[in-house]
Parts: structure tokens; C-alpha cells; sequence
């Protein structure tokens, strides 16, 4: 009973005419950026952060979902309409899409992208809201030992899923996250730790300058400088597909939900494994004729790859909401912009932050009807927009990354930070480095050196024997973390 | 391995068509061994000053509670993991190919190409409008009966440096090129102060 008033409060607030214009804010927003190649869904978070400084919590909230939701289909328009994926999640769909153009059925293939999109959207939350309690319940059971371990293996597993063949270069990205957080006052004794006499570095690095650092500046330095290709606008024709050829492909539809929920719940794992993943599957599950397709112009193959990348938001919240982990760097900008507005992420959200999870779910509804609706209507000014050089495009977001770096604590520490970030992120990227498992580090280092020193003086007397035997959770936990670079190192090692 | 790179584009699509995974943010098409054989001395340097540093903390208490205790670790296994990159590329393509370097000629012959030099210059821009934008400090007023129009350091150089940045990047007309400055530049100033009430950078 006191769930369903909070339901239905929570409902009324997101629900507000003002609530939805800031979605569809946030929604227009993210389905143009996304559709702009080169600009990613991460890059568009973390920029617009800055924007939701000046923002009440629920409107911050309602805002970053809208963007989260839109950019992620975002990058199908350019995919299939100019053979360039707008977002890397978006590359199955443009090779598929792309094919269906050519055949003068551009609009049919976004509109397949749309349904699909709608659809992967609705499996992620229905698996968000069944599995939420879930967690939180086991959540609740985690003490020091058990916390610090699930952050370590948070940073094993993104560096993992990060950089593919090479684990070890995702996990030094990490543990060099790891060596960023330590900056600043220790939490126990208040000793300046690496701050080699800079006041300024006393407070530690706050990791949203260094989200727009990495994800923004280091993009624009990458994308920039290329020449650019020219914009191919061309006639869409057709867009809603018919709901027979829809139904055909549920099957597809509800596995590839599930494989995109999933892997957005594993740290470091996003949108592009989950529509990689979901596309290599679908091809091995599709029948005869239909694989002929792959490749050529499949709209299964859309299907999956869609319904996969758009599921993964809804398992990206998962570990976001319940643990304080994100599941991927996107989510670790929702993170970030929920933690700026007082929201306290982890297992005790319920009980500190009443009926924001509800408000989250009804969010994140409100965000994929909208998203419906809106990438109907903006496919056509999308086409114009291709035709505006990235060029001309790239150098407007510079101001934005100096404005959101300053407007977290008008501290312009913090936009020499996100400067230097930007120039490390560029680096590491031409050395071939994952950048999410950095941001990731530094947002979970806290946790682990804290929960780590306490569960170390609880177990001060303890034999290590006992320990393993008394906190079944945490033996888990350190069985997976050790599984993870065993995985790593000698299986992944061995296969290439 | 210098003439086999591929762009991230290229080396996603032959991912998906041989089914291989290539991770979150894939790499491994923009390194080449002698880079992770640059990066293995650099990362274990750099864990060794973090031990070195972690070490000078102390332990005020005892040493399971010592400040220094989580960063001497990650350190150390920095070192590890360095000394792991350093194996697996030796394992993978030789000693031989992970020396092959070209001294000072790869500096020419990164400096040769057109696209590498865009970036050195684009860092320097950005690096400077950081760098002056930071000593700005003012916020002038212009009060009207409607509204009042404000002018700040932040306007000041973020306009003159957009268009700049336009003018190398995309090569429009002068005039196309201030206007698009001046128009991107107030009205992010404008949706950040008057809509979203957010203090600007150089704006005192």
C-alpha cells in the first residue's frame, strides 16, 4: 500500500507538463547528437551534466534519461541513411540498413530500427523493475569485505569487456583510475595523499571533469582534425513498417532483450558488445533463409542489434541504482548527475532516497514513449543535418566542455583538470587504452580503499580460513574476481 | 603491423563478420608493438613512484589502516600488469618488432601527416583558451527596460578562439565564420546564465 502512494506521487511528479517538456528536451537532444557521427552517447552525457547543474533533482534526472534514451537510437538515422554509424553501437545497423537504403528502403530499415529500439527499450526496464528488489535485497547483505571486493572486480570486469583481446591495457586503465582517486585527504586519517603541496588537490579529483575530459575533449581531438566525410542526405520514403513483418521477428526480438539487459549490467559492457553480440547470435540463430540475408540487408539483423543496444540501458541502471557501480560510462554520467543532486546511489537508495527508483522507472517509460515519437519526426531534419560538416559541428562543443567542467563546483581547477584529461584520454586512446575503465576507477576507488582498510581491521584477529567460511558472499565474490583475470589472462590470452 | 592499421569502423565490421570480440571500445587496430612496449615502461614507472610515494605516507595507526596501504598495492600490480603487457606483446610479435622504433624519424613521420598535425595545432588552441580564459575576470551589465544584456571574459575569448578554431577546421568566409562564433558563443552563454541560472567561466 505505502509502495503504490509512492508509485503514484512519484507518477504524478514525472507526469508534470514541465517534467515531460524537459524529457522531450532531453530526447530531441540525444536522438540529434546521437545521429551526428562521431558524437557518442557517452560524449553527449557527460557534456550535458553541466547543464543539469542548474536543474532540481527530478528535472536533472528527467533530463540525463531523456538524453540517455534518444542518443542510443540516435546513431541508427546516420547508420542507415549515410553509411556512417553515429554511435559505435550503431555499426550492425548501418551495415544492414545501409544495404536496405541503397534498395530505396532507407525508411522501412529506420523504421524497423525505431520498433526495434521501442521494443529493446521496454524489455531492459520490465527486467530493471522485476530484477531491482532482487539485488537490493542481496545488496543489503554486503558489509567492507564484500563491498571492496565487488568495486575491484567492477574495475576487472570493465577492463575486461573494455578493450577486447587486450584485458591487461583495460585493467591498467584502471588501475591508473585507481591511482587518481587515492588523490586528496584520506578518508580515515586525513592525511593529503599525492597531493605534492597543492591545496587545490586536497578536496581530490572529482571525476565529472575528467568524464568530459575523456569522453568530451578527447573526442573532439580525435574527430576534428580528420577531413570529413560528405554528407549523402537522401530520400526516406516509407518509415512505419507493417506490423506482420514486426511480429515476425518477436523471437529475435525478446533474446536479443534479454542479451542487451544483460550485458548492460556488466561493468564496462555496453551498447556496442550488446549489439555486436546480439548481431553475431542472431545471425547463428536465424533461419536459412533469412541468413542468406545477413549482411546484405537483414531486418532481423536490425532487430537484434537495436532491440540489444536500447535493452542495455535498462541493465546499465541496474548495478547504477543497486550498487553505486555503473554498468557502463554512460551510466556512470547518470551516476554522476544523480550524485550531484544528493541522490545516494547504492543499497540503501530506497531508504535514503524514498521513491526515486519509482520516478526512475516512470522516467524512464515516459523517455522511450517519447523517443517513439520524436525519432518518427526528426529523421527528416536529421537528413539536413548531415549535411552540416562535423567541421563545423566539432569546434561549437568545445565552450560546452569548459562551461559543464566549471558549473560542477565553479571551480576552474576543474577545467584545467578536464583539459588534461582530455590530452591523457587522446593519448592513451592512440596507444590503444580503453578510457572506461579509468572513469569507472576513479568513481569506485573511494569505496574500495575505505571498505578495504575497515575490513581489514575487522579481520585483524580472524584467521583467513574463517573469513573465507563465515562471509560466503565475499568468498563468492573473490572466487569471481579471481576468475576474472584467470579469464583474462590465460583464456582470453590464448584464443587470439 | 604499421601498414595493416585500420580504422576503429573497419576493424568493428570485421569483428562482427568473423564473429571475433573486440571489446567496449576495441584498440588493439591503433596500437602497435613497439607503443606497448613504450606504454609497459611508462605504466611500471609509473607504479613505482606510486609505491615509492605511497610508502613515504606512513602508517599513523596501524598498517591495516595506513593511508598508503590500497595505493602501494595498485602500484605494485601496476608493475605486474606492466611487466604482463610487456610479455604478451614480446609473445605475440618478437623482441625484434617491439624495438623496431625509428627515433626521431617518427616524430617527422608523425608530424608528416596532415591529420596529426590538425591535432597538435587543435591542442594548442584549446590549451591556450583554458589557459587565458582562466586569467579572465570580469562581467559587464547593460540594463535595458526588457533585459539586462551581459558581456563576460568568458564571451571575450570564447568567441575570438571559436572562430579561429572555424576558420583552420572548417574554412568558411570570415564572416561566416564570426557569425557562427558569435551566435553558437551567446547563446550557450545565454541557456546557461538566464536559463539554466549557471555562473560562467571568466564571468567574476
Amino acid at each position: 500500500m505505502f509502495e503504490l502512494q509512492e508509485v503514484l506521487t512519484q507518477a504524478a511528479i514525472a507526469f508534470h507538463p514541465w517534467m515531460i517538456w524537459i524529457c522531450l528536451l532531453g530526447v530531441t537532444l540525444g536522438i540529434l547528437w546521437g545521429a551526428m557521427p562521431g558524437l557518442s552517447t557517452t560524449m553527449a552525457m557527460a557534456l550535458l551534466i553541466g547543464l543539469s547543474t542548474g536543474m532540481s533533482q527530478h528535472v536533472a534526472i528527467m533530463f540525463m534519461l531523456g538524453v540517455y534514451t534518444g542518443s542510443v537510437f540516435g546513431g541508427a538515422i546516420s547508420a542507415v541513411l549515410i553509411n556512417i554509424p553515429g554511435t559505435p553501437d550503431a555499426v550492425p545497423t548501418m551495415i544492414e540498413g545501409h544495404k536496405l537504403a541503397l534498395r530505396g528502403e532507407g525508411g522501412l530499415a529506420l523504421g524497423t530500427a525505431i520498433m526495434g529500439s521501442f521494443m529493446g527499450n521496454w524489455i531492459g526496464i520490465i527486467l530493471l523493475i522485476t530484477f531491482i528488489p532482487a539485488i537490493l535485497f542481496l545488496a543489503l547483505q554486503f558489509r567492507s569485505w564484500e563491498m571492496f571486493l565487488l568495486s575491484m572486480w567492477g574495475i576487472a570486469i570493465c577492463g575486461s569487456m573494455a578493450a577486447g583481446d587486450m584485458p591487461i591495457k583495460g585493467w591498467i586503465s584502471g588501475w591508473i583510475g585507481l591511482m587518481i582517486s587515492f588523490v586528496g585527504l584520506d578518508i580515515i586519517h586525513g592525511v593529503a595523499r599525492f597531493t605534492f603541496g597543492v591545496r587545490t588537490l586536497e578536496d581530490g579529483i572529482s571525476y565529472i571533469p575528467l568524464l568530459i575530459g575523456l569522453f568530451g575533449l578527447t573526442e573532439i581531438l580525435k574527430v576534428l582534425p580528420q577531413k570529413s566525410p560528405p554528407g549523402i542526405p537522401s530520400e526516406v520514403g516509407r518509415i512505419i513498417p507493417p506490423m506482420k513483418q514486426l511480429m515476425k521477428y518477436s523471437k529475435a526480438a525478446f533474446r536479443s532483450g534479454i542479451i542487451g539487459t544483460i550485458i548492460g549490467a556488466i561493468p564496462g559492457a555496453g551498447a556496442n558488445v550488446a549489439s555486436f553480440l546480439s548481431y553475431d547470435i542472431g545471425r547463428r540463430r536465424a533461419g536459412e533463409e533469412e541468413r542468406q540475408k545477413w549482411g546484405k540487408g537483414s531486418y532481423e539483423a536490425i532487430v537484434c542489434a537495436e532491440v540489444a543496444n536500447n535493452a542495455n540501458i535498462g541493465g546499465s541502471m541496474l548495478p547504477t541504482l543497486t550498487l553505486g557501480i555503473p554498468g557502463n560510462a554512460a551510466a556512470a554520467a547518470i551516476l554522476a548527475a544523480l550524485e550531484m543532486k544528493n541522490v545516494v546511489v547504492g543499497p540503501t537508495i530506497q531508504t535514503e532516497n524514498p521513491g526515486i527508483i519509482f520516478f526512475i522507472y516512470i522516467g524512464l517509460i515516459i523517455a522511450n514513449f517519447l523517443m517513439y515519437g520524436m525519432a518518427i519526426a526528426l529523421i527528416k531534419p536529421c537528413v539536413k543535418l548531415f549535411s552540416l560538416p562535423r567541421t563545423l559541428l566539432m569546434p561549437l562543443i568545445i565552450p560546452i566542455c569548459v562551461m559543464g567542467s566549471f558549473a560542477v563546483a565553479l571551480n576552474y581547477f576543474d577545467v584545467y583538470l578536464m583539459f588534461i584529461a582530455g590530452i591523457v584520454g587522446y593519448i592513451l586512446h592512440r596507444f590503444g587504452f580503453p578510457l572506461a575503465p579509468m572513469v569507472l576507477a576513479v568513481i569506485l576507488g573511494p569505496l574500495a580503499d575505505e571498505n578495504m582498510r575497515r575490513a581489514l581491521l575487522v579481520f585483524e584477529d580472524e584467521h583467513w580460513w574463517s573469513i573465507l567460511i563465515d562471509r560466503p558472499i565475499g568468498t563468492i565474490l573473490l572466487v569471481i574476481v579471481i576468475y576474472t583475470f584467470y579469464d583474462g589472462i590465460f583464456k582470453r590470452g590464448k584464443e587470439q | 603491423m604499421a601498414d595493416q592499421k585500420k580504422s576503429r569502423l573497419e576493424a568493428d565490421i570485421e569483428s562482427l563478420e568473423k564473429g571475433i570480440f573486440t571489446g567496449e571500445e576495441g584498440g588493439d587496430e591503433r596500437s602497435s608493438p613497439h607503443k606497448d612496449f613504450i606504454a609497459s615502461i611508462v605504466v611500471a614507472i609509473f607504479g613505482a613512484f606510486s609505491m615509492y610515494f605511497s610508502l613515504q605516507l606512513g602508517a599513523p595507526e596501524s598498517l591495516y589502516t595506513a593511508p598508503g596501504l590500497l595505493p602501494f598495492v595498485t602500484g605494485a600490480s601496476l608493475i605486474l600488469m606492466a611487466w604482463g603487457l610487456f610479455v604478451k606483446t614480446r609473445r605475440r610479435y618478437g623482441m625484434e618488432e617491439m624495438l623496431k622504433s625509428e627515433g626521431t624519424r617518427a616524430i617527422s613521420a608523425y608530424l608528416a601527416e596532415t591529420e596529426n598535425r590538425r591535432t597538435l595545432l587543435l591542442m594548442t588552441i584549446v590549451g591556450l583558451y583554458v589557459i587565458v580564459l582562466g586569467q579572465m575576470d570580469f562581467d559587464w551589465r547593460f540594463k535595458t527596460s526588457f533585459y539586462t544584456f551581459r558581456f563576460s571574459g568568458f564571451e571575450a575569448i570564447s568567441i575570438p578562439v571559436i572562430f579561429v578554431i572555424l576558420r583552420f577546421f572548417w574554412r568558411s568566409t570570415l564572416l561566416n565564420c564570426f557569425l557562427v562564433a558569435t551566435g553558437i558563443v551567446v547563446f550557450l552563454a545565454v541557456v546557461f546564465r538566464d536559463g539554466f541560472l549557471i555562473l560562467l567561466p571568466g564571468a567574476g
